[in-house]
């Protein structure tokens, strides 16, 4: 017969070895809640009390949870729809197998953005407290880590990584891992883990092929090799078409899940969409226009830089490596120039729409950081307007539309603590209960102020970055006061309120000035690609479909400024990509509905009655 | 669920705490300090062990899955404790023994004789995982060991034991009794560990076979590869052969000679796939090893434990402990 190994001697040495022995109550406490531990585990959620007042748990995902840790404990694949809280579900799963101590150390690799969501979430919905791996010497000095990706593949981390067994690995945005020829796959491969789960909301965004691939990663073998796959399961050479369907049902459901929407019951909220175009009035608008001359002025002279030698994007490799030291040198320093000066822009015409307080602080910052004594004052001339204009339309018609929604709860997002605060003031003055959230606070504030507002403020003035990974759905009237240009920004924004566990429809209302860069924004952009009715997290797909992986703010100040819109062709292309797999994507996961097996069954009935 | 031990539990845990108390009709009152008036957000906790009053009265529930237990056991479940006790004498226990006689499995008629003994004893709180390829499954296992004895000691939190002050014990009879209590637990788990096996052996097996199977399959994916441009090469030499003008035929020894030079490079290129392959399921072995059967041991709980024992002698030679604390006996080794 096998034999028990003391696991950790040392540690029963030192228990021994302790000079403070406890006293008989604390002994008492310890051996009742060591015995507790372990009884009705296997059939239910042993951790659930512990968070199941702070989060609104739907049934799918208790039993996504609970099926993973009965049924595929070492692998899975949680690839539920978007919107359907797999976040939540991992979460879960890692609390219930450290409640029962089935593991210790625990590595979450997450893309660089996440990161510090995934400890939030961790800590505010499962307390659980995760490190964040910047240094490599966390990952043995912790138990529980959460490492970018980037990070982890790096030379200084990998091989740290790599040398642990993890008793639990949990990669997010697993789809990122179809290419079995970069770092991040190599890496996962090389990691040594006794458990592992991958999480993504899209399993397949171009072809079969890369669900294989992410499936091959995570359980080698297991659904055979791409060439016994591919005679088995596809029908066409792009991966787009199969066969064997039922079959192969059957084998993805003995690695993954998928939760489609229709199969939860859960009514998801509409997304009502209200545009307000709003006029400046005359000063407003000249004022408006002097400063967009103003930065077009400049931009053009960023783009002349361009033009001077050593400064061209185009440059090949070749020519480069005949300039000189010295002239490489200068080379980056306006390269650096160039990048600053452009987002210098981009923030400015931004601020400028956000709100005429923000608006004139920001051209008093812009004007220190020029030289050019004749543009110092051209600037002055624009600020002295800009001081002296008395109407805000904008502020007045929100005043108006938040008369009209009574006494229900609203949130008005702003990007910027200047417009933020010039609401505050102005709401209060016009009576309206107000409460502020923006990323300057400390947690404490930030729970002090959502308290509030859900308990007896009316109005929440939120800045975007403080509102990252906030769930407020107990308001559902949204207002955005200016418009952020990335969409996933925007979607971010929406996100906080349209969200699993949302009863009420949504209502956004979106506040423009006509002949502005936000009207453009809105009217070219946004409403082409749907933005605003995309259901919850469809646009981070969309994004990862862009072709332009740069900067989508430069991209489209860019287009702003040049009448060139390239990114908005690349967006409306990478929505019917997105449409495109959608399709493909039911015909592989969709089941019939409970509604369609009844009806079904019913029909089947009527035949054999016949 | 157990609700005395929920009782003590929440009792022992209100004393720990010095949160002040009053029961009635089974509701407590409970006056919280400023820890736990954050965490359960009211000054003062008006619950209930009884699930029945909770429905009726409608008062918050103390018990298995409720936030309120669970949050208090949760912080315990870490720690790791040693304590030396000592549990006094009773006058009911040698009534006791008497009582009881019985669960030795004796005849009544025999003849014995009892006698009062002083022990020192060890109490540890042993968790066992058994692992498999498929699962993990923990057990809690406390155990009492004495001189000539050990018994598995369910039920030893409930007994009315101090702190023993006198120091009296010694940290290598400790760790000696760890290492029985270690050969013990196997004839304790013997059903579990059976299943386990049966169980692991299959699965692992399983899994070993696709990784195997992935391999050659890999392997063999290759093989086809440079087979099909083998045939083609001699597809290609046939048809030069057979070719009805030079022309033709040129063309065709041209197209053999391109095949080959692939064939070549595919070799070479496959050969770097087969090191890769290998290489993958050395790897693939190794992680399976993980998840090999093992069965391991942590102790979570130690105490030394001095208490009266009743030495219980038959007629037929068979001794007997009877253990005061757990009410049970224990057989002489």
């Amino acid at each position: 017969m096998v034999q028990f190994h003391l696991q950790q001697p040392e540690r029963a040495q030192a228990l021994l070895s302790k000079d403070q022995i406890a006293n008989p109550d604390h002994f008492r406490l310890c051996i009742i809640a060591h015995q507790l531990s372990v009884l009705e585990a296997s059939d239910k959620l042993l951790a659930l009390p512990l968070y199941q007042d702070k989060i609104q748990l739907f049934p799918h995902q208790t039993r996504t949870a609970l099926h993973v840790l009965n049924n595929f404990s070492y692998r899975a694949l949680l690839a539920d729809e978007v919107g359907l809280g797999k976040t939540i579900e991992a979460g879960m799963i890692i609390k219930e197998l450290l409640a029962r101590k089935l593991v210790k150390k625990v590595l979450i690799l997450t893309p660089a953005p996440l990161k510090y969501q995934w400890q939030e979430e961790m800590r505010s919905k499962f307390d659980e407290s995760f490190e964040i791996a910047n240094t490599p010497d966390i990952y043995n000095d912790y138990d529980k880590i959460i490492a970018s990706i980037d990070t982890a593949k790096t030379p200084r981390h990998a091989p740290i990584v790599e040398n642990i067994i993890w008793d639990l690995l949990v990669i997010d945005e697993a789809h990122k891992l179809k290419n079995s020829a970069t770092l991040n796959y190599k890496l996962v491969k090389n990691i040594k883990k006794e458990r592992c789960f991958m999480l993504t909301a899209t399993p397949l965004q171009n072809n079969i092929f890369e669900l294989w691939a992410v499936l091959d990663l995570l359980h080698p073998g297991f659904v055979g090799t791409k060439a016994k796959f591919t005679e088995e399961f596809v029908a066409d050479t792009d991966g787009l078409k199969i066969k064997n369907k039922d079959e192969l049902q059957n084998k993805l459901s003995k690695i993954m899940i998928r939760n489609l929407r229709r199969d939860t019951g859960i009514k998801f909220a509409q997304r009502i969409v209200k545009t307000h175009m709003l006029e400046y009035s005359k000063e407003e608008m000249d004022f408006y226009n002097q400063v967009l001359s103003f930065i077009r002025t400049q931009y053009d002279e960023i783009k002349r830089l361009e033009k001077v030698k050593g400064l061209d994007e185009d440059q090949d490799v070749e020519e480069q490596a005949l300039l000189s030291e010295e002239e490489l040198k200068t080379m980056a320093v306006r390269y650096r120039q160039k990048g600053l000066l452009t987002f210098a822009l981009i923030m400015l015409t931004r601020q400028i729409t956000s709100s005429l307080k923000t608006g004139i602080a920001a051209l008093q910052r812009y004007k220190e950081t020029l030289e050019d004594e004749k543009k110092i004052r051209v600037l002055e001339a624009i600020v002295f307007k800009g001081q002296h204009i008395k109407t805000d339309k904008k502020c007045d018609y929100l005043l108006k539309l938040l008369t009209k929604t009574k006494d229900e709860k609203a949130i008005i997002f702003t990007t910027f603590i200047h417009t933020q605060k010039m609401l505050e003031m102005e709401l209060k003055v016009a009576g309206f209960s107000t409460v502020l959230f923006n990323g300057k606070m400390n947690p404490q504030e930030k729970e002090e102020a959502i308290r509030q507002f859900k308990t007896d403020k009316q109005i929440l003035i939120c800045t975007d970055a403080g509102s990252e990974g906030r769930n407020l759905q107990f308001a559902h009237i949204l207002i955005n006061y200016d418009l952020p240009w990335n969409p996933m920004r925007v979607e971010q924004r929406i996100g906080r309120v349209h969200r699993i566990g949302q009863e009420k429809d949504v209502i956004i209302h979106n506040l423009a000035i006509i002949d502005t860069v936000e009207a453009y924004i809105l009217n070219r952009l946004y409403e082409k690609i749907n933005l605003f009715t995309l259901s919850i997290g469809e646009m981070d797909t969309v994004l990862s479909e862009l072709k332009n992986k740069g900067s989508v703010e430069s991209a489209i100040f860019d287009a702003v400024m040049t009448k060139k819109e390239d990114i908005i062709d690349d967006f409306t292309q990478a929505t019917k990509r997105v449409e495109e797999i959608k399709q493909f994507d039911q015909e592989i996961f969709d089941r019939p509905s409970n509604e369609e097996r009844n009806q079904s069954k019913t029909k089947s009935e009527d035949k054999l009655k016949l | 669920m157990d609700p005395e031990l929920i009782t003590i539990f929440f009792e022992t845990y209100l004393k720990e705490k010095k949160l002040e108390y009053t029961l009635k009709n089974r509701i407590y009152t409970i006056k919280l300090d400023k820890q736990h008036q954050r965490l359960y957000a009211t000054p003062q906790l008006i619950c209930t062990i009884d699930p029945n009053i909770s429905q009726k009265k409608n008062t918050s529930l103390v018990g298995k899955g409720t936030f309120l237990f669970e949050s208090m056991v949760a912080p315990y479940t870490q720690e790791h404790v040693f304590t030396s006790l000592n549990i006094k004498t009773q006058k009911s226990d040698l009534l006791d023994v008497n009582n009881r006689l019985a669960l030795t499995g004796k005849p009544a008629a025999m003849r014995y004789k009892i006698e009062e003994l002083k022990e020192h004893a060890t109490y540890l709180l042993y968790e066992a995982t058994i692992q498999t390829a498929e699962e993990k499954t923990r057990h809690i296992l406390p155990i009492l060991i004495g001189s000539q004895w050990h018994i598995a000691a369910q039920g030893f939190e409930k007994a009315n034991f101090e702190l023993n002050t006198s120091k009296n014990r010694t940290e290598s009879n400790l760790s000696q009794s760890i290492k029985e209590g270690i050969k013990i637990l196997p004839s304790i788990l013997k059903k579990e560990i059976t299943q386990a096996e049966q169980k692991h052996y299959n699965s692992f097996e399983k899994l070993q076979d696709i990784q195997t199977q992935n391999s050659e399959d890999l392997y063999k994916d290759l093989q086809r590869k440079e087979l099909d441009l083998l045939n083609k090469i001699d597809e290609a030499k046939r048809k030069s052969i057979e070719a009805s003008s030079f022309s033709v035929k040129r063309t065709w020894e041209d197209k053999a000679r391109d095949l080959k030079k692939k064939l070549t490079e595919l070799i070479e290129k496959n050969q770097q796939k087969r090191g890769k392959i290998k290489l993958e399921f050395g790897q693939q072995k190794t992680e399976l090893e993980i998840r090999e059967l093992a069965l391991s041991v942590d102790v979570l709980a130690a105490a030394t434990v001095e208490m009266t024992l009743f030495e219980v002698t038959f007629a037929d030679g068979d001794v007997f402990y009877y253990v005061p604390a757990i009410h049970r006996f224990a057989k002489k080794e």
